[in-house]
């Protein structure tokens, strides 16, 4: 499915407000089976976190080891490029998490 | 009193001969037949569907209906995702309260084999939250959040999850129209590889086509002279779409306040219970449903789950799934909560065959489930 530059426009400014935080992870997997945007980068981990303001979000998780990948283990939230996309379809960026 | 007096169903699997619109025609014509009925006697008809609009294109399905079968009553279609089948029914119930001296059919039906496994699961993505989406979690990655936050906070493994999947193979095989009629043990689970860690392929119900349709009615002289099963009670709750918005994650609250409303409404409780169909999409699902419809206190469901103590052959007083649950018995996603309430149906009236439990049941519920648990159906039914 194509992205709607405007669609995506609106998420990145909430995305940026994010960028830099710390939480906690309170559950993560490995998905194996994704839709085509995000078939080439399968298996990749998406967490579920629990920022410091208690608000919570989801993110892949990106450049940990698999001891950083627990529940309770620290992340940020960092900057990333998000599936692939066709040649003339705006590339998507979102926040990603690594280890804190 | 609200009864339903008929069940048909497809069989549920890869039926590439069969389009969405040859499988809700079957199932129309099949339960009005069994029931020597004609259109005429058709008041409305409800439709349970999710994704015909994203596979198929087909937008506007009441008019589908109209054509195909040649009626120009009230079609009124409904979408709740995986609990769209469920929601039909309760809509269903909410116009016969409405309307005295009707005769209605729910119907639900899904077409998922036309496309790939990577465009369904994008497809049924779409019962996720926005940002869900947008970092790639697809549907069994959301129960598999909740999976991991179960198994770590009352230490269970994998291997307690194996178990729901290895009870509900082992009924339908009994089921002649489930999607698999094949045994599979808990090493055949725990080898299947991983779908979304920590679910794996025979921890998931599969990608299946097919349909189911009931007869609703409130027709005193029609419910004396049919095979009827009295509706006590059919009732709805939500929840958020996301995840991250809710306060508990090792449950699913819609469950709770549906279920809980449902038993208020009827009168009954748990223990009134003989039958029941859950909604396991994933073996999660099921562990979380006994457990938040009241049967198993919070955090025992792993320990119940590796018993099997509602195994059609346990002689427990509760048996769950006799259909083979959305695992076996196949989960076309606009039907299955048809089909749980025919489960039930035929239970209760002694009409299962090989699958009707030992026991004789008066109860029975149907707990049905849109996306990871924004929406819950219970219907409970009695004889």
């Amino acid at each position: 499915m194509s992205q709607s530059p405007v669609r995506l426009w609106r998420k990145q400014k909430q995305d940026t407000a994010l960028l830099g935080k710390t939480g906690i992870i309170l559950s993560w997997t490995e998905i194996s089976v994704a839709p085509p945007k995000f078939a080439s980068g399968t298996p990749y981990t998406v967490v579920l976190i629990e920022l410091a303001s208690g608000e919570r979000t989801y993110g892949q998780m990106v450049e940990f080891q698999e001891t950083d990948r627990v529940i309770g283990a620290r992340v940020k939230a960092v900057y990333r490029k998000y599936g692939s996309v066709e040649k003339e379809e705006l590339i998507e960026y979102g926040i990603k998490f690594i280890p804190a | 009193m609200n009864s339903i007096i008929g069940y048909y169903s497809t069989k549920f699997g890869e039926l590439w001969e069969k389009s969405l619109d040859d499988l809700l025609v079957e199932v129309f014509e099949g339960v009005l037949s069994e029931n020597k009925l004609e259109k005429e006697h058709i008041d409305a008809v409800f439709l349970g569907n999710m994704l015909g609009g994203i596979v198929d294109s087909s937008l506007l399905l009441e008019a589908h209906i109209a054509e195909l079968l040649g009626i120009n009553i009230p079609v009124y279609r409904v979408e709740a995702a995986c609990a769209s089948g469920g929601m039909a029914v309760q809509m269903a119930h909410e116009y016969l309260l409405a309307h005295k001296g009707s005769t209605v059919i729910a119907v639900g039906g899904e077409k998922m084999t036309d496309v790939s496994a990577e465009h369904i699961t994008q497809a049924l993505a779409s019962a996720a939250s926005p940002l869900e989406q947008a970092v790639g979690l697809t549907f069994p990655g959301v129960y598999a959040l909740l999976a991991q936050i179960y198994l770590k906070k009352y230490n269970y493994t994998e291997e307690h999850l194996a178990a729901i999947s290895v009870k509900n193979h082992s009924h339908g095989v009994l089921n002649e129209k489930a999607h698999f009629r094949r045994y599979v043990t808990v090493d055949d689970v725990l080898d299947s590889p991983y779908i979304a860690y920590p679910l794996k392929v025979l921890d998931s119900s599969p990608i299946s086509d097919g349909a189911a349709a009931v007869i609703l009615t409130n027709k005193p002289a029609l419910i004396k002279s049919s095979e009827a099963v009295t509706i006590k009670a059919s009732e709805v709750a939500t929840d958020t779409i996301s995840l991250a918005k809710r306060g508990k994650l090792d449950e699913l609250l819609a469950t709770e306040i549906a279920g809980k409303k449902a038993f208020k409404t009827s009168g009954l409780k748990q223990k009134d219970i003989h039958i029941m169909e859950v909604h396991d999409c994933f073996s999660i699902g099921e562990i979380l449903a006994l457990e938040d419809l009241g049967f198993w206190k919070k955090g025992q469901g792993g320990s119940q789950a590796q018993e099997m103590v509602t195994h059609v052959d346990s002689g427990s007083h509760l048996i769950v799934n006799t259909s083979g649950g959305l695992k076996a018995a196949g989960h076309p996603v606009g039907g299955t909560g048809i089909k749980q309430i025919g489960e039930i149906y035929l239970q209760l009236t002694g009409k299962a065959g090989k699958r009707q439990i030992k026991i004789t049941p008066t109860c029975g519920l149907a707990h049905n489930v849109g996306g990871s648990g924004g929406v819950a159906v219970v219907t409970i039914l009695s004889t």
